[in-house]
Formats: C-alpha cells, sequence, structure tokens
C-alpha cells in the first residue's frame, strides 16, 4: 500500500495543530465549559473568542521567553496572572457586542484565564521558540474559535430563533440552552469531526491505492 | 454444534425480546383505546406518529452502522408508544417528533443500540420534552373535547391534579374520577385502573417483576405519607399523590426495562425503593410534574451497582451464618 | 447551629443541585481524563476540594475587604484578578504542605497539584458565591460543596466509562464524544432536581 500523498498532507495539515489538526476541543475536551454552558448565542461566542485571543496568544508568548530554570511548579500561577491580566483588557472591545453582553456570559468571561488550554500552553517546552509558541496558540485559538461559533450558532438559531439577536424563526426548541443540550451538542460535533477526518484520510489512501478491478481480474485469469 | 444469534437483552426464559416487546405493546393498546375515548382520534395520531417517529429513527441507525434491520426488534414500537403516553392529548406533534428522535438518536443508539443502553430512551425523550416545553407538555385539555387532528388546539388548557398539589391545594376531584382517570392529565397516565389491569397482564407473563414495582411503591409512600404537600391525612396524601400525574404509569411501563434494570431480586427491591422515593423528592424540589422520568434516568445511572452490593451482602450473611452455625457445632461437641 | 445548617446546606446544594460538573461544565476534561486510573483521579479530587475550600475562605475575606476599603472601585475588573491571587496564595500554602504532610504521595501526584490549583472549578466556585452575595458560611459551604460534588461527579465519569467500554458503541463515538453523551444526560437528569436553568 502507498501512503505518500497521505504523509504529505499530515505533513502540511500538522502546521495547522489545535484548528484543523486534532481541533483542541472536539478532540482532547479542552475549554469546554464555555462551549457547553456559555456559547449559548453568537453574540457570546464571539466574545469568548476574543477574550480566549486576548489571553492565549500573549501569554503564550510572555511564556515562551521564561527560562527553562524556572520552577516548574511556579510556570503556571505565573500564566494564569498574565492570562487574566489580558483578559481583562479584553473586556475593552468585548463591551461593543452588546450591552448586556456582560450579564450573558456572567463568571465565563473571567474564567478563560483559568482555562485548560492556558495551562497547557503554561506546561509547553517551546522555551525561547516565540515564533513557534505563537502560531501554536493562535492555532489553538482558532480551533476554539470554530467550535464556540458553530456552537453558539446552532444553539442561537435552533434555541432562540435569533442569529445575532436578531429574529429569523418563529420555530424555536428551548432544550438547546440548557447546559445537558450543550455536552450533547458537542458530542455530536466530535463524532462529525471525527468522521469527516475517517473520511478525508480514506480518500487520500484510496487515490493512492485504487481498488483491483476484479472483473479485469478474473478475464486475465480466463485468458 | 448449532450457535443461534439473538438480539439483547439476553433473557434466560422461553421468552424472547419480540414476546417480551409484544406483551407490552398489548398492554398499551388499552391505554389508547382509553385515550381515544376521552380525547378522540388525535391521541391515536399521536401514538402513531410517535411510533413512526422512533422506527424511522431506529432504521436510519442501524443502517449508518451497518447492521441488517431486525423487524422483529419493536423496541422503538414501545418507545414511541410510551412517549405519547406520557404527553397531553393536544401536544404539538413537533414536541412528540423531538422527543422520539432524541430518544433513538442521543439515548439509544450512541450507546450500543437495544440491550446495551445505558438510559431508558422513553425516559430520555420525554426528560427533553420537559425540559425545553414545560409549559405545553403541563397543560392539559378537558376530557371529551373536541380535538382537532390537522392544526392546533387552540381552545382553552387546564392544569392537572399535581399542579394544584405544587401550589399546597387539594384537588377537588372524586377519588372515584381519579381512579378511573376522569381528570385533566397526560394521555394514558391517568387511567389507574387501566394500569393496574396492565400491571397484572405484565407480571402475569413475567414480563415485569413486582418486586421493582411494589417497593417503588412503597417508596413513594415513604415521602407522600412523612412529608404531605397538603394539610391531610397521611393515606389520603399517599393517595392523591399516586394517583396524580404520571408517577404509576412509568413505574409499571419505564422502570422495569430490562435493559436498564438490575438482575437479582434484592437489587430489584433496592432499586425500586430508591425510584420511588426519588421521584418524590423530585416532585417537591422541581415541582416538575414528571419526576418519574428524571428519577429514572437518575436510577439508570446506579442500576449497574445494584448487583454487585447484593451479592456483597448475600455473600457476607453467608459468611456469618457459616461462622454461627460453626461455632453451635463447636458448643455442642464441648458439651 | 444556624450557621452549621446554613454551611451543610449550602454544601450539599453545591453536590447536586450545582454540581460542578454536571450543571456547570468545570473541569470535564481533567476528569474524563484522569477517570481511566482511579489513584490519579482520587490524588486530583482531593487536592481540589482542600483547594476549593482554601480559595474560598480567601476569597470571601478579599471580597469583605473590598466592600469595606474599596466600595467605589470598579468590581467587574478587581474582583476576578483578586480572586485569582488569593487562588495562587492558596496554591502556594497547600503545595508545601503537602511535601510535609504527605512525601510518598506528593512525590508520585506533585504534577496534578498545579493543574487543581488553576482550573474553573475553584476560581468559579468563589465568582459564583460573590455573583450570589453569599453570606460567610454559604460561601465556605459552597466552596467545600463544590470540591465534593466534583470529586462524585468525577467518580461517576469513571465508573460511566467502565460501563460504555463494554458495550458495542459506534466508531465515530468512541472516546470523548460518547463520555460528553454520558455526562450530558446525567445533567439531564439532574436538570429535573433543579427544575430551571441556574444563572451563570
Amino acid at each position: 500500500m502507498q501512503y505518500q500523498k497521505l504523509r504529505k498532507a499530515r505533513r502540511t495539515l500538522k502546521a495547522t495543530d489545535g484548528f484543523i489538526w486534532h481541533n483542541d476541543v472536539l478532540f482532547s475536551g479542552f475549554a469546554l465549559p464555555f462551549i457547553v454552558v456559555a456559547a449559548t448565542s453568537l453574540k457570546n461566542a464571539a466574545a469568548l473568542c476574543i477574550a480566549m485571543l486576548f489571553s492565549t496568544v500573549p501569554t503564550a508568548l510572555i511564556m515562551s521567553f521564561i527560562p527553562v530554570k524556572f520552577p516548574k511548579w511556579l510556570r503556571a500561577p505565573l500564566a494564569c496572572i498574565f492570562s487574566m491580566i489580558f483578559v481583562l483588557l479584553s473586556y475593552f472591545p468585548i463591551q461593543f457586542i452588546s450591552l448586556e453582553i456582560f450579564d450573558s456570559i456572567g463568571i465565563f468571561l473571567p474564567l478563560v484565564a483559568v482555562s485548560s488550554l492556558i495551562f497547557e500552553l503554561s506546561d509547553s517546552n517551546l522555551h525561547g521558540k516565540w515564533a513557534d509558541a505563537t502560531i501554536g496558540a493562535g492555532m489553538r485559538t482558532l480551533g476554539f474559535a470554530a467550535v464556540a461559533i458553530i456552537a453558539g450558532f446552532i444553539r442561537e438559531l435552533l434555541g432562540s430563533g435569533t442569529i445575532w439577536g436578531i429574529a429569523v424563526m418563529k420555530y424555536k426548541i428551548p432544550g438547546f440552552l440548557p447546559v445537558f443540550s450543550g455536552f450533547i451538542l458537542t458530542a455530536f460535533l466530535a463524532a462529525a469531526i471525527r468522521q469527516i477526518w475517517r473520511a478525508i484520510m480514506a480518500a487520500y489512501i484510496r487515490a493512492e491505492n485504487p481498488l483491483p478491478d476484479l472483473k479485469e481480474k478474473e478475464r486475465s485469469g480466463m485468458a | 454444534m448449532k450457535l443461534i444469534a439473538r438480539e439483547a437483552p439476553h433473557i434466560h426464559h422461553n421468552d424472547s425480546a419480540k414476546t417480551v416487546m409484544g406483551d407490552v405493546i398489548l398492554s398499551l393498546l388499552p391505554i389508547y383505546f382509553i385515550s381515544y375515548c376521552f380525547y378522540g382520534l388525535r391521541a391515536v395520531v399521536l401514538g402513531l406518529i410517535s411510533v413512526v417517529t422512533c422506527c424511522i429513527a431506529d432504521i436510519i441507525c442501524n443502517k449508518l452502522r451497518g447492521r441488517r434491520i431486525n423487524f422483529y426488534d419493536l423496541s422503538p414500537v414501545v418507545t414511541g408508544m410510551i412517549i405519547a403516553l406520557m404527553l397531553p392529548a393536544s401536544i404539538g406533534y413537533d414536541v412528540v417528533i423531538a422527543a422520539g428522535l432524541f430518544a433513538i438518536l442521543v439515548a439509544k443508539h450512541p450507546f450500543g443500540g437495544v440491550g446495551q443502553n445505558i438510559f431508558n430512551p422513553a425516559a430520555a425523550g420525554l426528560a427533553f420534552a420537559v425540559a425545553s416545553w414545560p409549559t405545553k407538555v403541563f397543560s392539559y385539555p378537558q376530557l371529551f373535547e373536541k380535538l382537532p387532528i390537522f392544526t392546533e388546539f387552540t381552545g382553552k388548557l387546564t392544569e392537572s391534579s399535581v399542579s394544584v398539589l405544587n401550589m399546597g391545594g387539594v384537588p377537588l376531584l372524586d377519588k372515584s374520577e381519579m381512579f378511573l382517570g376522569i381528570l385533566p392529565g397526560p394521555m394514558g397516565a391517568t387511567n389507574i385502573l387501566v394500569i393496574i389491569a396492565c400491571l397484572i397482564f405484565l407480571s402475569y407473563r413475567k414480563t415485569i417483576s413486582l418486586y421493582q414495582f411494589i417497593p417503588f411503591v412503597g417508596g413513594v409512600a415513604v415521602i407522600s405519607m412523612l412529608l404531605p404537600r397538603v394539610s391531610v391525612g397521611a393515606a389520603e396524601s399517599f393517595a392523591l399523590e399516586i394517583m396524580s400525574g404520571s408517577i404509576l404509569f412509568g413505574g409499571v411501563f419505564m422502570l422495569s426495562d430490562p435493559a436498564t434494570s438490575p438482575k437479582r431480586r434484592f437489587s430489584r427491591v433496592l432499586y425500586g425503593f430508591t425510584a420511588g422515593l426519588l421521584a418524590m423528592i423530585i416532585r417537591l424540589t422541581s415541582g416538575f410534574e414528571q419526576p418519574v422520568v428524571f428519577a429514572i434516568l437518575i436510577m439508570n445511572i446506579f442500576s449497574e451497582l445494584f448487583d454487585p452490593i447484593t451479592d456483597r451482602i448475600y455473600s457476607y450473611i453467608e459468611r456469618r451464618g457459616k461462622d454461627a452455625i460453626s461455632k453451635i457445632k463447636k458448643g455442642t461437641q464441648n458439651t | 447551629m444556624e450557621t452549621i445548617f446554613k454551611f451543610i446546606l449550602m454544601a450539599l446544594t453545591a453536590i447536586t443541585l450545582e454540581n460542578a460538573v454536571f450543571a456547570r461544565g468545570f473541569g470535564v476534561f481533567r476528569a474524563y481524563k484522569m477517570s481511566s486510573k482511579p489513584r490519579t483521579l482520587a490524588a486530583f479530587c482531593i487536592s481540589i476540594t482542600c483547594l476549593t475550600f482554601m480559595t474560598s475562605l480567601l476569597t470571601w475575606s478579599a471580597s469583605w475587604l473590598i466592600g469595606e476599603f474599596l466600595p467605589e472601585a470598579p468590581i467587574v475588573y478587581i474582583r476576578p484578578f483578586v480572586f485569582l491571587i488569593c487562588a495562587i496564595l492558596a496554591y502556594l500554602i497547600f503545595y508545601p504542605l503537602a511535601a510535609k504532610v504527605k512525601p510518598a504521595s506528593f512525590a508520585e501526584f506533585k504534577d496534578l497539584i498545579p493543574m487543581a490549583a488553576f482550573n474553573c472549578t475553584v476560581l468559579g466556585a468563589s465568582l459564583i458565591s460573590a455573583h450570589q452575595s453569599l453570606p460567610f458560611e454559604s460561601w465556605a459551604g459552597f466552596g467545600l460543596g463544590t470540591g465534593i460534588g466534583y470529586f462524585i461527579a468525577a467518580l461517576i465519569v469513571n465508573y460511566g466509562r467502565s460501563l460504555i467500554h463494554i458495550a458495542d458503541i459506534p466508531r465515530v463515538f468512541k472516546g470523548l464524544p460518547i463520555m460528553l453523551l454520558f455526562i450530558g444526560l446525567v445533567s439531564l437528569a439532574l436538570y429535573g432536581l433543579v427544575g430551571h436553568q441556574l444563572p451563570i
């Protein structure tokens, strides 16, 4: 069996690790509370994306400059302090999304500073590799943003009948808004992404290794 | 040696999954007939839509999983019939369809399908309907009201006796009316007489276990008598609670699902009793009129724990018994 | 007596009705990742319980001080930062204390302590208590109850994993998706106890 095309595709896609390749939320389960509880509308999802961008990228950049000798058990609190400062700075652009955005997200906005993504960034071995750290954090944020926006869109459309607060549908299923539906929707999104990936990988393998034509084989065998 | 492949649940009995489900369907048919008498053709149409939704969802899931369709698997039919009977006759068809799809697509097939599901699909579907549309699910039409089949019901909707109890009042109904189901409520859950007749039939056919149902009623009795919601006697409080809402219906048709119930007798006693306690606690804390579906979901989580616990109790009793017997023997030998 | 009753009541509320995992989705990732290793799970959950309780005590004090000396301060900005500092203080107390009290277990599980200290459960419990303006005994009870509730939720996730392991799950659902479905249905079951959506 030939795997060259598949290997080439994997090498290209690994640059998007955390976003397209092995999305952090759907494959690993990072930052789930924000998707499951808080991302009940597009506005909430947008606010969470801004907060996550402000917290992860600068924190990853700063942590990449922290020397290797710095005690490991102090890296996490340091990362969280930086992250919290940047999350509080993100309040400025977030307030322009809507007047009630801080009420609708509640405690989940400051909690972005202590999400599992921040902990993973503080624990990564990218000392001195500031470009890799920044790109990696950016990819992870994009991965989170993609899932948050999809989940927020679906839950707002089906749960409230609106998109970005504008009524588009009369029919709604309020059961899409509580926490349990967030878990169930995320589970189906995770299953869907796995199926899509499996189909893409299978297509690459099949392109390089086409199935033998059985009728041709029989004819050549008979001849 | 001839090996015969059978679908789960694997019951060590002459009966098969087909006969078990068939018995349940037979026992639900009289309830549908009573609903037809009370609410007209809409009750039957609701049941049909629910059954068709569940069956189509089941077929699609089986196809996606690459399994062959088993036409003798009547579990989606049972799920569909139960879902419709726990809802008001005036409910929109969208609610029934949503509950049926949730039951099959979320609670049943992702966990392995028939016989392997952790949660009762009908209970999960109904819980979703209650959480999504509490006002619609807890508003009931009057009996003998002409309900339209193809359009939404726009007439007057009323509360059930459970709602009156929630507000601390005593339902102004005769006990005989409550027993015969001549009161607003879920389509199939109000006629206590027919439900008891179905219980007798199913227990005679050994489809359901009285070791589970009677302790369930006992659990309901304990809470309703110790913590009555209205200022009446203990027996009166128990009668009001058991004949209101869908507690009895849930106890007969949903609690005894063979895939989600424990296997040993004592485990079933404990399971049923705890489910009864939990159903009444949920009724007291949340005020939901259908606490039995949530109680069953919570009990489903822990159902597999009851058998090992019972095994440990039995082995402890056996060990203590053997120790006691050996002590007696030693004592008699010494004398 | 009333104080103890309020403490216990709030703790029970945090364990059941406002469970950290099933009602608010806190710490799902960690509970799922560690559910295959019972000893690690137990050590992690004990750490979270202690840290959540200690952080609750410190955050109540900080909240009281802010209210007394900085009543005009923009609470939206100050409170999260101050609460994070309290969580770090609790961590700085707990880490060496754990090393001294249980050196053998500490050596085995010391990498879990930062994970237990800096997650949504610890800070979230304090933020919820502040949002609801709870008195001291309820605040402390909520903190302790959140930790214990997380422990129980993690045990349920571990138990669910063992149930699901023996079933014929479709391939696309194996792993994280089926665990999320299981947690979602448990959350639906507990929704019945509450009767309404909890405020966030």
